[in-house]
């Protein structure tokens, strides 16, 4: 990799402390990664190989039990730090209040002065598709929309490492592929990395430079793809040849691994 | 005002015109010395507030009233949060509060007398004794239910605690501590009421008490239409907060 990592995981390991009658679960092991600024790097793997945990723990929002996380050079543990911004897979706008204060929120909380709130908030609206749905409540909008609304309010932010945790996870096939292009035009606009955890094998390859493959739990990485793709693109690559065959790969990756998370005898 | 507000109040004239048809039309069934017609109570409830005595009686049951709802409301919502937000305290100490809506509170009224005596203080108590249970109930509630999305989202926007609590959390519970007050509200009035009725020189509680024992049926229906025309009034406007909170 020719630029400076950005995000080094080194040995994560996390153990759920277990309570009354249930047992301590170990959720990941020795996951090491660098990824570089600018990237886009995704991760796949089993349900419940501890992919949103490790989400958690690079944002800040969990400490691990082992190892470490570097942001721009400086530990994460335990805050979220300047510069990181968070999309999760629940709506997680606020319905109180309007989509324009929703987006608002972060910045009026970090004390910007109100001129330039507003104009990073119409920018980011606009950017977004919702300038015309600016005073409406998140629950008048459509569940897309309303990710798109979590997006913007990241966005305006202007976070230089953007986590994603499956945020269109909830949504159907065809709007995955629309807010999988606006997220790559996102991506290519802002010059942020990007962090994607996701259970889709095609969105992964369709949106990423590189593919982390999780094991089952405990998660760990047992191989990181490249996709091969430039940076200019769009969900127009579904039908290119080689898109096919890199979901084959990963799958053929991935198979062996959510077969022993379904507790499938893999032979 | 929005189409929709328009919709709601023209439902709820209709709902009002509906209601004083079937109640003429029942008076006229029964006789109007059963059951006093809508136009003679109108006319005995502009005639009561004319008078001292009853604006006295008033007086005495809103102030009862609005003391035993502020002491209801502040300490349900305390009692709630504590409750909800510590499981070591809520677990074994709210199956009590549940027992206690499940009791007749006149059961309790002898106790109440005894600590209290007659008179506001009583009123109060037995106001606060109806609403505080399901005040603090819901709000507990609320606060367990919520959606943990929520205190994510303010760690990643990097709130500090004050700001995690008074900016997202409590707006984020708003809509059913409303709920619960709505309850509250009426419970509390309930409380007062009951309490002049059986322990109180004044009050409107009273007043309803003394018109019973003469047969005196204008008065019986014109107290007890400005009673449900007051909790009717106050539970919408909280249902109407709730509902613009979770809009």
């Amino acid at each position: 990799m020719a630029l400076a990592p950005v995000l080094r995981l080194n040995g994560i390991g996390h153990v759920f402390a277990g309570s009354g009658q249930s047992e301590a679960v170990r959720a990941l092991e020795n996951v090491s990664v660098d990824i570089a600024a600018g990237e886009f790097f995704a991760v796949i793997g089993p349900s419940g190989c501890g992919k949103s945990t490790l989400l958690d723990i690079v944002a800040g929002i969990l400490a691990p039990s082992e190892g470490s996380i570097e942001f721009e050079g400086k530990s994460v543990r335990g805050a979220v730090p300047e510069g990181i911004g968070v999309v999760f897979q629940e709506d997680a706008s606020f319905p109180w209040l309007s989509v324009w204060d929703n987006v608002a929120f972060g910045l009026r909380e970090s004390g910007h002065g109100a001129g330039e709130i507003s104009g990073r908030v119409d920018y980011a609206l606009d950017f977004m598709g919702l300038g015309a749905f600016a005073q409406h409540r998140p629950a008048q909008l459509s569940g897309g929309m309303r990710q798109r609304v979590c997006i913007a309010r990241t966005l305006v932010l202007r976070p230089r490492l953007i986590l994603l945790d499956e945020p269109f996870g909830a949504l159907d096939q065809q709007t995955r592929l629309l807010m999988g292009d606006e997220l790559l035009r996102l991506w290519r606009e802002t010059g942020a990395t990007v962090l994607l955890i996701t259970h889709g094998l095609d969105e992964a390859t369709m949106l990423a430079d590189r593919v982390g493959v999780m094991s089952a739990r405990p998660g760990h990485f047992i191989e990181t793809l490249t996709t091969g793709w430039p940076r200019e693109r769009d969900s127009t690559i579904v039908a290119d040849a080689r898109f096919g065959a890199f979901t084959a790969k990963l799958w053929s990756a991935l198979r062996t691994e959510s077969l022993r998370a379904l507790g499938r005898d893999t032979g | 005002m929005k189409r929709e507000s328009f919709g709601r109040i023209g439902d709820i004239a209709l709902a009002c015109a509906v209601s004083v048809l079937l109640w003429e039309c029942l008076s006229l069934a029964v006789g109007a010395r059963t059951l006093t017609p809508p136009l003679e109570t109108a006319q005995r409830i502009f005639a009561l507030l004319g008078q001292a005595g009853f604006q006295n009686d008033l007086i005495a049951t809103a102030r009862a009233y609005f003391g035993a709802l502020a002491i209801a409301m502040a300490g349900g919502l305390a009692l709630g949060t504590i409750f909800g937000g510590w499981k070591a305290i809520g677990e074994p100490l709210e199956p009590g509060l549940h027992v206690l809506v499940a009791t007749p509170k006149v059961a309790f009224y002898p106790v109440i007398l005894l600590l209290f005596g007659l008179g506001d203080a009583a009123k109060i108590a037995f106001g606060v004794l109806h609403g505080l249970p399901p005040v603090a109930i819901i709000t507990a509630n609320a606060i367990r239910e919520l959606n943990p999305i929520y205190r994510k989202a303010a760690l990643t926007l990097r709130l500090n605690r004050l700001h995690t609590a008074w900016r997202v959390l409590v707006p984020a519970v708003m809509p059913e501590i409303l709920g619960g007050f709505r309850i509250g509200f009426g419970q509390v009035l309930l409380g007062v009421l009951v309490g002049e009725m059986f322990a109180s020189s004044r009050g409107v509680g009273h007043l309803l008490m003394a018109s019973i024992g003469v047969d005196d049926q204008p008065t019986i229906l014109a107290i007890v239409t400005l009673v449900f025309l007051f909790a009717g009034t106050g539970s919408a406007v909280l249902l109407a907060l709730a509902e613009r909170r979770k809009a």
